[in-house]
């Protein structure tokens, strides 16, 4: 099985078709990964500048971290749980489509990101305080983070802008027949009428 | 008319301005609602608990202002771009009303009630959970009038 009709499949499931026959689901989605994005890029964002001395600078550095750990990792679920939705109900546009592709490709460098610095950096939280200085390292990954999730949300607002290939979509075949179906059936029973 | 402007015609005739402004709106709300809902985390006692609200505000408010003059200025451009189709739109001028009151509530309200010594919880709970709703309205609000044009 190929990617593409491994696509198709996901899409097709019910779950999913319904997601993206309904006119309002898959906006509210979309707002629910926005909104979840503005909860957590938030915390992303506290976290990164306190490491780099410019917000929270009174405040021990291992508290912003700690304390915000968790609640990183209930909005990034949040974020994670409203895109798969998306991608799902039209698996086969995104498919197509290089910014997503891209965007895939920063989440994984974001996860090569959290891997490398989990314990050189964000588990030493503590250490700096008592040391009182920031290493390099931890402001490189600090910095790193930032861009990384600026990626991302280019790459994100970038899906939007590539039309999908229609000659190449296989459920707009299905729903074009489909409709032609229908209204062939409506003339049919028009005539049946007037007879 | 303000239906043709330099601003419009800018975004609409120079290929990547439209989308950077759309990224630089989305990435300054991102940090400008998650400042704030750390405050409100907090007033509902689900983060950030060993510091108080009140210092949580304090530390925040400056990037939340300055996020929100990024996402104000870029949203206006936005608008600029295409005001007659944001004229015709049933969700925006909603967006506008929620977005008032977001504004209005989290410098008053709610900048009150953080800043409170001793504020009952269920008072900074409540509060909390209204600004949230607010927030969460207003993004709901502008993905609706993107998928209604």
């Amino acid at each position: 099985m190929s990617l593409l009709t491994f696509a198709q499949w996901v899409q097709s499931t019910p779950l999913f078709t319904a997601i993206r026959e309904s006119w309002y689901v898959y906006p509210a989605i979309m707002s629910s990964h926005l909104a979840g994005i503005s909860l957590f890029g938030g915390m992303v964002f506290i976290v990164d500048l306190r490491l780099l001395g410019l917000a929270m600078r009174k405040r021990p550095i291992a508290d912003v971290v700690n304390q915000l750990r968790r609640l990183k990792w209930v909005g990034f679920a949040i974020v994670a749980t409203c895109g798969i939705l998306m991608l799902g109900s039209k698996a086969e546009e995104y498919y197509y489509n290089a910014f997503f592709r891209a965007k895939m490709a920063v989440l994984a460098l974001i996860l090569v990101h959290a891997l490398l610095f989990r314990r050189s950096v964000y588990a030493k939280a503590a250490e700096f305080d008592r040391s009182g200085t920031v290493p390099g390292l931890a402001k490189l990954a600090a910095s790193l983070s930032l861009v990384l999730w600026t990626c991302m949300v280019i790459c994100g607002r970038g899906i939007g802008y590539i039309e999908p290939p229609l000659d190449k979509l296989h459920a707009r075949v299905i729903e074009h027949l489909h409709q032609r179906a229908q209204s062939a059936d409506r003339i049919v029973y028009l005539d049946t009428r007037t007879n | 008319m303000l239906i043709q402007n330099a601003v419009a015609d800018t975004l609409n005739n120079t290929e990547w301005a439209f989308p950077l402004a759309e990224c630089i709106h989305i990435g300054g709300f991102a940090v400008g609602v998650g400042s704030i809902a750390l405050v409100d985390l907090r007033l509902l006692n689900l983060g950030l608990r060993q510091e108080t609200a009140a210092r949580i505000l304090r530390y925040t408010e400056p990037w939340t202002v300055i996020a929100m003059i990024f996402v104000a200025f870029s949203g206006f451009m936005l608008f600029l771009s295409q005001v007659g189709i944001y004229a015709i739109n049933p969700i925006f001028p909603w967006k506008m009303y929620v977005l008032a009151a977001a504004l209005i509530y989290n410098f008053t309200v709610h900048r009150r009630v953080a800043t409170m010594k001793d504020a009952p919880p269920v008072l900074s709970k409540f509060v909390a959970a209204i600004s949230l709703l607010l927030w969460v309205s207003v993004v709901f609000g502008g993905i609706f009038t993107g998928f209604l044009e």
